[in-house]
């Protein structure tokens, strides 16, 4: 027996069946009398309400079934030599009414009892004769039609989400000014064939894809935040929980579980679908189209599983959606090739003791190194229909030997935090200029009373004071002068910075924007 | 015909660089500018055309007048440094973002619960301790706190109350360092005073008061600033 016909009693919209049923419409025992004497021999039999049902139930919402019955029932006494009557009850009874199953569906067994109460015509027919002899006979014909109700109850067993014998008993109350007053027990057994929907315990409404573009380097990111929500509307009745495993397809290590989330009955709950995504993620080498799988599994006594996908876009390893907040993720200062490239720099750098901070001196040693490398700028290429943007990693720069605005701002970050030195990204929108432009600033780690140190000009550099520490100086630079040396690269960053962000106020317009990644 | 085209191109930039800048009409004692981002100092002189990035110090017993745009003067008084871009027209929106963007940069980043960091340190290590070399100080501090706070002043006096905030929130910004008794903010307050900003003068002032109760805040000049302070607060309170 499946699970989803648990206690379902009608476990689908529609069902047709038939009962063989007992009642006693004449209030009489049904007997057979054999008498015998000399002369003659007389019998008497009497049969009282014996008769069947068909019916037809329909789901009208949950547990509430309509139901039809046409039923046929008939009672009789006939004799043989007997000066008693012949006689003959019919009742057919048209009845429409209300089933009502008592159990919820999420208790885990296959019997369910029902409470029915309806009503509607009963047409009765009586005939009674009587021979008086060969060429006499007596025949008394009376029909009619009362309305009537019932109530009463019964029980399904389902054998099959198609398929469940059931025992019915009902009170009839009718009232016929006739002779005999048809109301009474009656009681049936039969089975049930049943078609259509079955009743659901949830559905799935929608699919929302929140993250339709999956970016490799933001992974972490999709551990946290989910990739969809799904909606989910509780159909059962009661209340039910509900957990979601999603699975992106050649991506994904193992489903993730979302956990279980309970829905009160008739409610609508959106529920978070997050992905955990494997190392293969980093291998994309181009754009392509996967299947979101989502399994929906709804638990109440039984479980249900349904399942749903959506598809969404994974991106290349180099992929950035432009957003600056997240350029920072491809910043991998501690990689070991990064880290023996600036230890070696700062090994050859000079060791004498001077006024200007250690900072600025590494940085300064890290960006000479960088132009004798002959580095060279070099935009991204056109991808038709493709608007994302393309950030190389520090590794691949220095291997390729040239990159864009943002590769370069990540090489020269990624060396700089690889030896301890804070960075940050400057975002420049300017509303002007169709492209935007990125370039950086470094943390000399020094107060603004020595920024002497740095520079008898304070417009060369800036002072940032962060929340819960110390105003430093920090120098603008501009990377894409990486084969002009760090003075020019200097001097560009901090005029940029004063003529964009100060004196055409992008900094307090917002579209020149500090990114600080600590 | 070329050439003309060249021309007239060459002379209406020039008609625009002029619009920006300003020029030094008188000048008397020592008077220095700055070009744009250059480290060294050159003597001024009567006509010399200063450009917004350039800036212009006086010396001892100096003092500069400056022609600006629309027949406006400015006069730099002695002992003072002043940013060109100091003396850029800036409207009171324009100063209530620029201070309300320097506030939010001192905000902490916005921690949401999609954040890329992980964070499972609750202390970094590994500082190095400076060297004697490092620990080297401006001799100079308080001469360049007092060339900001005059070339304030000077904001202050010829009625740049915006441009005069700008630059002393400036000064206090860098010469955290400096001990002056709340004398920035004393006249952060007043500059705000004059813009009828009371609210902002308040604060400025009570700062100045809070500074100004300093254990060596008791010469002459700090106890009848802190006197004129207390005055203003009444008065703005009222």
């Amino acid at each position: 027996m499946t699970s989803n016909t648990m206690a379902q009693g009608i476990s689908r919209s529609s069902g047709l069946g038939f009962r063989v049923a007992f009642w006693n419409i004449t209030n009489q025992t049904s007997r057979f009398k054999l008498t015998t004497n000399s002369q003659e021999v007389t019998s008497t039999v009497s049969m009282n309400g014996f008769g069947s049902y068909i019916y037809y139930v329909s789901r009208f919402q949950s547990n509430i079934f309509f139901e039809t019955h046409l039923g046929a029932f008939a009672a009789g006494t006939w004799s043989y030599n007997s000066d008693d009557y012949d006689g003959v009850s019919m009742v057919i009874p048209l009845l429409f009414g209300l089933r009502w199953d008592l159990l919820p569906g999420k208790l885990p067994t296959s019997f369910q009892p029902y409470l029915t109460i309806g009503g509607g015509p009963y047409w009765n027919t009586e005939i009674q004769g009587k021979s008086q002899n060969v060429v006499e006979n007596e025949v008394l014909v009376e029909t009619g039609m009362r309305l009537g109700w019932y109530a009463g109850g019964g029980i399904n067993l389902t054998l099959a989400s198609w398929f469940a014998f059931n025992f019915d008993v009902k009170h009839h109350f009718i009232n016929y000014e006739m002779e005999d007053d048809f109301s009474g027990l009656e009681s049936s057994l039969g089975f049930v064939i049943m078609w259509g929907a079955k009743k659901e315990m949830f559905q799935i409404q929608n699919v929302r894809v929140i993250a339709q573009d999956i970016y490799p380097a933001y992974y972490q990111f999709y551990n946290t935040y989910p990739i969809a929500l799904v909606t989910i509307k509780n159909t059962a009745g009661y209340d039910i929980e509900v957990n979601l495993r999603s699975k992106v397809q050649d991506f994904s290590v193992r489903p993730k579980n979302s956990g279980y989330f309970k829905i009160r009955k008739n409610r609508t709950r959106d529920i978070p679908v997050y992905s955990l995504l494997g190392a293969k993620l980093h291998n994309v080498s181009h754009r392509r189209d996967v299947v979101l799988d989502i399994e929906v599994e709804g638990k109440a006594g039984h479980k249900v599983k349904k399942s749903a996908s959506a598809q969404v876009t994974v991106h290349s390893r180099n992929a950035w959606d432009g957003a600056i907040d997240k350029l920072g993720v491809f910043l991998t200062p501690e990689d070991r090739e990064i880290r023996n490239y600036t230890r070696s720099i700062a090994q050859k750098s000079d060791q004498e003791p001077t006024v200007q901070p250690d900072n600025f001196k590494m940085a300064k040693a890290i960006f000479s190194d960088l132009v004798q490398q002959n580095l060279r700028y070099h935009p991204d290429p056109n991808i038709p229909f493709y608007m994302d943007d393309r950030v190389q990693y520090a590794q691949e720069t220095l291997e390729r030997g040239s990159g864009d605005c943002d590769d370069l701002v990540i090489l020269y970050a990624t060396l700089l935090e690889s030896v301890g030195i804070r960075t940050a990204f400057v975002e420049v929108n300017d509303p002007e200029k169709p492209i935007a432009h990125v370039y950086l600033m470094f943390d000399t780690g020094v107060s603004p009373a020595d920024g002497f140190r740095v520079s008898s000009n304070d417009k060369r550099y800036v002072i940032r004071l962060r929340e819960g520490e110390r105003s430093t100086v920090w120098i603008p630079v501009e990377a894409t002068l990486i084969n002009q040396g760090f003075e020019d690269a200097w001097r560009s960053g901090a005029m940029t910075y004063l003529q964009d962000g100060k004196m055409r106020n992008g900094l307090a317009d917002g579209w020149v924007r500090i990114i600080d990644h600590h | 015909m070329k050439k003309i085209i060249i021309l007239l191109a060459l002379l209406f930039s020039h008609c625009l660089f002029a619009s920006s800048s300003v020029r030094i009409t008188d000048l008397s004692g020592d008077v220095k500018v700055r070009r744009g981002l250059d480290e060294h100092w050159q003597l001024a002189r009567t006509g010399m055309v200063l450009e917004t990035i350039d800036t212009i110090l006086t010396g001892e017993k100096s003092r500069v007048k400056l022609a600006l745009a629309e027949a406006n003067n400015f006069i730099l008084g002695a002992n003072a440094i002043l940013d060109i871009a100091d003396l850029r027209r800036i409207s009171r929106k324009e100063l209530f973002l620029l201070i309300t963007s320097e506030k939010i940069e001192k905000l902490p980043q916005r921690k949401s619960g999609g954040q890329l960091r992980i964070s499972n340190v609750n202390v970094l290590h590994g500082e190095k301790k400076d060297s004697v070399v490092e620990k080297v100080t401006n001799p100079l501090l308080e001469q360049a706190w007092q060339q900001h706070r005059n070339g304030g002043i000077d904001l202050l006096e010829q009625k740049y109350y915006t441009n005069a905030i700008v630059k002393f929130h400036k000064t206090l910004k860098t010469y955290v360092e400096v001990k002056d008794c709340g004398e920035i903010y004393y006249f952060l307050g007043q500059a705000f005073e004059r813009l009828e900003n009371e609210g902002q003068a308040l604060e400025a002032y009570s700062n100045s008061i809070k500074m100004n109760f300093a254990s060596e805040c008791i010469d002459e000049q700090s106890l009848f600033r802190r006197e004129k302070t207390e005055k203003a607060i009444m008065r703005l309170k009222r």
